[in-house]
């Protein structure tokens, strides 16, 4: 065959436009400078910004409230401010699909804290992330859960910086302590996306009847659900409380899974509800893609 | 020179086959323009400008990866769906379409050809880069690249028997 290029290809002067204009817009809405700029226009701007805004305080302010201190309120809080009892566990979570992937298999220097309760200080933890981390609203779920916690579980990453793990559960428990129903987004900082190497992620795919399918976060990126699948091997791990005992300790049950890569992050969700197989994956889809990308 | 002007230089450069490549997998105009898009910025945020080898074949690997992960996602899934699903509605139009050339006619056999032949071909036929190269970008090796050669060809020759061919085996 000779050299051939198809019609619509033949001129493609418009589109190379296009793609120019357009990626020149996206670095000017989002500037991205180089480290020694960065680093001095965050602090210019950070000065700049402080001023402003305490003249703009003082202005709001009567003068008989100006001495008056800082309330707790305004106060965000740290992952130490938040989770200062460490306590006994077991063993580490992570998904026994992609293991080969993320290896969240293989940790050092764990260190497990007692769980925080309430939705309250979920949304309190969920504020230490940034925008990794958009929390459910409980009463968005399709399932009425009478527990919601946190818990946390670091280690050392090979550059020596700290891996934080956190797993935030809503579950309908029963007066025997039995989880009936619940949802577990478990949130892991990773060094490089797991999913980026295709040979790897393309032979957890061929898994024969791991049932993977690629449901995506959004337009580019991927994220896999897998059903649960009570006669194969592979189990779903989520960590659980002895408050009598103080220690975490992992659950190892089956269920249906989500594991995505996004911005520095792993997630891995598992959830075991009662209803309508269909419509209950795919209310979860939705509740997931929230989770990470926000409204 | 600045991260600005080299990501200019490069997009001077390597945007047109990057759009072409796109197109390839993705057979959409306005997609292939998007993830064309999110390769250079994804490039950008990279700044590891230096310590790429071959910057072409770099470049080109990020959109081949962007395009395989935009056909397993849900969007692409989903617009296959409606695409099926209109199929009868379009062949009827298309039917009376009657002048069609042989390039245009050419053109869709090729990007109906199954993705593993249909890469083999528009690398080599269409962008014209050799059978070591292509291995090499694709991460195959050159026997596999052959095959699929020889299969694209034997598929398109099926594909297109009705017509007499003047663009197509005569290379």
């Amino acid at each position: 065959m000779d050299k051939h290029t198809m019609h619509v290809l033949q001129d493609v002067s418009e589109h190379k436009e296009a793609i120019i204009q357009k990626v020149r817009q996206q670095i000017q809405q989002e500037p991205f400078p180089s480290e020694p700029k960065w680093t001095y226009r965050a602090v210019t701007i950070m000065i700049t910004c402080s001023i402003l805004l305490f003249i703009a305080w003082q202005a709001a302010q009567p003068l008989d409230q100006l001495a008056t201190e800082v309330t707790d309120e305004e106060k965000i809080l740290t992952f130490t401010d938040l989770f200062q009892t460490e306590v006994e566990g077991t063993a580490t979570t992570y998904s026994q699909y992609f293991q080969l992937a993320d290896q969240l298999n293989q940790r050092e220097n764990i260190k497990f804290y007692a769980p925080l309760q309430g939705f309250k200080a979920m949304q309190e933890v969920a504020t230490t992330m940034g925008d990794a981390v958009h929390l459910i609203d409980p009463e968005n779920l399709p399932f009425k859960a009478n527990i919601q916690e946190v818990y946390a579980v670091t280690s050392d990453m090979k550059d020596g910086s700290l891996q934080k793990q956190f797993q935030f559960s809503y579950k309908e428990k029963s007066l025997t302590g039995v989880d009936l129903q619940y949802v577990h987004f478990t949130v892991t900082n990773v060094a490089s996306n797991p999913l980026a190497n295709r040979e790897i992620t393309e032979n957890i795919e061929s898994i024969e009847g791991s049932n993977l399918k690629n449901v995506g976060i959004n337009f580019i990126n991927p994220m896999y659900y897998r059903e649960m699948t009570p006669e194969l091997g592979f189990v779903y791990m989520y960590y659980n409380y002895d408050e009598a005992a103080k220690r975490i300790f992992h659950m190892t049950t089956r269920a249906n899974e989500f594991y995505t890569y996004y911005n520095g992050y792993v997630y891995h969700i598992g959830y075991q509800l009662n209803g309508d197989r269909q419509k209950v994956q795919e209310k979860m889809t939705s509740i997931v893609r929230e989770f990470i990308l926000g409204d | 020179m600045s991260d600005n002007e080299k990501l200019e230089q490069l997009m001077a450069i390597h945007t047109e086959q990057l759009f072409r490549i796109a197109f390839y997998y993705t057979k959409d105009l306005q997609i292939a323009e998007d993830i064309v898009q999110d390769v250079f910025i994804k490039f950008y945020h990279q700044k590891q400008y230096e310590e790429r080898g071959e910057m072409k074949a770099y470049l080109a690997r990020m959109t081949i990866n962007k395009c395989k992960d935009y056909l397993k996602s849900w969007a692409y899934r989903k617009i296959t769906f409606q695409h099926k699903f209109f199929t009868k509605q379009k062949s009827v139009l298309q039917e009376s379409l009657i002048l069609q050339d042989e390039q245009a006619l050419l053109d869709e056999a090729i990007l109906r050809l199954p993705i593993k032949q249909r890469e083999a071909i528009v690398y080599f036929y269409l962008e014209e880069m050799t059978i070591k190269e292509i291995p090499e970008l694709l991460a195959i090796p050159e026997g596999t690249v052959k095959s699929r050669l020889k299969k694209g060809k034997e598929l398109l020759k099926v594909d297109l028997q009705h017509i007499e061919w003047e663009v197509l085996f005569h290379g």
